[in-house]
């Protein structure tokens, strides 16, 4: 089976409406994480920064959420984690209900090449590093601490 | 590199001895290190926010947008507008919104700014030992921020041994 399109772009009208599905607490967000996220730390370390955890700007989203994937949508499609964008060198998990416990709202948003997009609405400057604190890595550098 | 005058000017202060220098002499040595450690905390914001330029578009695997050199510029002024002795390099990263985020982390305190645009700028700021979060924006006026940074920079007070 092959990985979802790392396409970006908007919902592809009705054919992206169709099969909205909703999102369980109990399912889980992943967000790409690159490189430029990563900031010096002590003795030789990097870390990861809560800029990693930013919405997308208007004139890429009208709603500007911030852009993730479902796990769950992407075990659905034959999609290992461990294979899921390659490109990326950390990936952070988040678990949905743990999320819309900050206020947030996490909604299906498939776009075209990508029906495991999801956007985590109204992320605010306050949510960054609470979201930060949340995640888990399965995937980092072994220099990201 | 601290020259051998500014050295022995140094060792003076750390023993606590009076300056073998002139006050006039003391304070134009005080001004050019201050000048050069100036130059150098911008030296290392100038090229990290060079690297954040170059990143393509959609380089957050979403769609974000190239940062923008009026953006890039603007965090430019803001952060030499800033600059205060002893005030830590900033970390700078890039936001998928095309924003660029600066943070600072000192004396338990946190301050965040972020850059969407010429004088399209949001802050937070955490105070130690404080839950409480002070966040607001931040256009041509900037003296909240500076307010911020001088309690980041606040020289660090060590109590005389008894």
């Amino acid at each position: 089976m092959p990985l979802p399109s790392d396409q970006e772009g908007a919902p592809d009208g009705d054919e992206a409406e169709a099969g909205i599905v909703q999102i369980a607490d109990d399912d889980y967000i992943i967000r790409k994480i690159p490189s430029a996220h990563m900031q010096p730390a002590d003795s030789g370390h990097r870390r990861i920064s809560k800029s990693a955890f930013s919405a997308s700007s208007a004139s890429v989203d009208p709603e500007e959420g911030m852009s993730v994937n479902s796990e769950q949508l992407l075990q659905a499609a034959g999609v290992d984690l461990r294979q899921f964008a390659p490109e990326f060198p950390a990936l952070a998990r988040l678990n949905v209900g743990q999320v819309r416990a900050l206020e947030l709202t996490i909604e299906h948003r498939p776009i075209k090449g990508d029906r495991t997009h999801c956007q985590v609405l109204g992320v605010k400057e306050k949510h960054r590093k609470k979201l930060l604190r949340l995640a888990e890595f399965p995937r980092k550098p072994p220099d990201v601490v | 590199m601290p020259s051998d005058a500014s050295g022995t000017v140094l060792e003076h202060t750390r023993l606590g001895l009076s300056s073998p220098f002139s006050a006039g002499a003391q304070r134009l040595w005080s001004e050019s290190w201050a000048s050069l450690s100036r130059n150098e905390w911008l030296r290392g914001v100038r090229n990290r926010l060079k690297v954040l330029t170059e990143l393509p578009a959609g380089w957050d695997g979403y769609g974000a947008p190239r940062i923008s050199v009026e953006t890039t510029l603007f965090a430019l002024q803001i952060l030499q507008d800033l600059w205060a002795r002893r005030l830590p390099t900033p970390d700078i990263s890039a936001m998928s919104s095309g924003g660029i985020m600066i943070e600072w982390e000192s004396h338990g305190h946190e301050l965040t700014i972020e850059i969407h645009g010429p004088y399209a700028t949001r802050f937070l700021f955490e105070r130690a030992g404080s839950d409480e979060e002070e966040v607001g924006t931040a256009g041509s006026d900037i003296s909240q921020l500076q307010s911020y940074v001088a309690e980041l920079a606040r020289p660090v007070v060590v109590a005389a041994a008894a």
